[in-house]
């Protein structure tokens, strides 16, 4: 991934989501800046304006687009770093500040990250927060995340 | 009673003291476009700044300056400004950075 193919994941991703992104160009080419100073430290792009920990499963959360951007468009219109937006929030004068989501106990994170997550393939997860239930089709090892909480495993396999 | 131009030389003695005397620091990241946006706005109007980019940092150090950050302001957006004592500034808020600071 060089910067140029970034920015253009970035833009697609934007486009396909029915999303905008922050029309002030400085303040994009900063927000690409930063995030590709993390993919080439990281390897992988977490969020420019969070401290990251480098360490990708604790991140995880972090990786842009972020588990927090969708609840922050659709409660304050903007991400938290801004380099998402809704067209609602550009014409809206009124711009409200984005408080951080995240929680940030160390704790927590390190929980997190340090847990065995999926295990069997076709075992089924559900959000206690939203109800979405998936089924897994192939075991990566990591800890699934649904509406900022771990995700509640309802069956383990088929 | 004071006339008015030793009320404005007055006035002028006080923001020259206020900002002298509050040391203004902060913790940012290296990555965030609001830190550097702190940052410009800082030199521009010539206040000496004090900062760390917490995420260039390593080891024992790191976990230190995120302890000591975090102790101002838990779970807070960077960049982390701390005015003086005790004034924390969550983010680049510039109306509050200049009501604080008198600019």
């Amino acid at each position: 991934m060089n910067p140029e193919t970034l920015k253009k994941a970035i833009k697609d991703r934007a486009k396909r989501e029915g999303y905008r992104l922050n029309p002030d160009e400085n303040f994009l080419e900063s927000i690409f800046e930063g995030l590709y100073k993390n993919v080439e430290r990281y390897g992988y792009p977490s969020c420019p304006c969070r401290l990251s920990a480098g360490i990708f499963e604790e991140d995880i959360d972090l990786v842009c687009p972020c588990l927090y951007r969708d609840p922050d468009l659709y409660h304050y219109g903007r991400c938290f770093c801004g380099l998402y937006m809704t067209e609602a929030y550009m014409n809206n004068k009124d711009k409200p500040v984005v408080p951080n989501r995240r929680p940030m106990e160390p704790a927590k994170i390190e929980k997190i990250g340090s847990r065995i997550g999926v295990k069997t393939v076709g075992a089924r997860y559900r959000c206690k927060s939203c109800g979405n239930e998936i089924t897994v089709d192939k075991v990566g090892g990591g800890v699934l995340i649904c509406c900022g909480q771990e995700m509640e495993l309802i069956k383990e396999d088929k | 009673m004071i006339g008015y131009a030793q009320s404005v030389a007055l006035q002028r003695i006080n923001l020259k003291h206020t900002r002298n005397n509050m040391k203004v620091k902060a913790y940012t990241l290296s990555t965030c476009p609001y830190c550097k946006a702190f940052k410009r706005f800082m030199k521009e109007h010539n206040i000496p700044l004090e900062f760390t980019d917490v995420d260039l940092l390593e080891g024992e150090e790191r976990t230190k300056v995120i302890k000591e950050a975090y102790s101002y302001c838990s779970g807070c957006g960077f960049p982390i400004i701390v005015i003086g004592e005790d004034i924390v500034i969550e983010g680049f808020n510039e109306p509050k950075l200049r009501e604080v600071l008198h600019l």
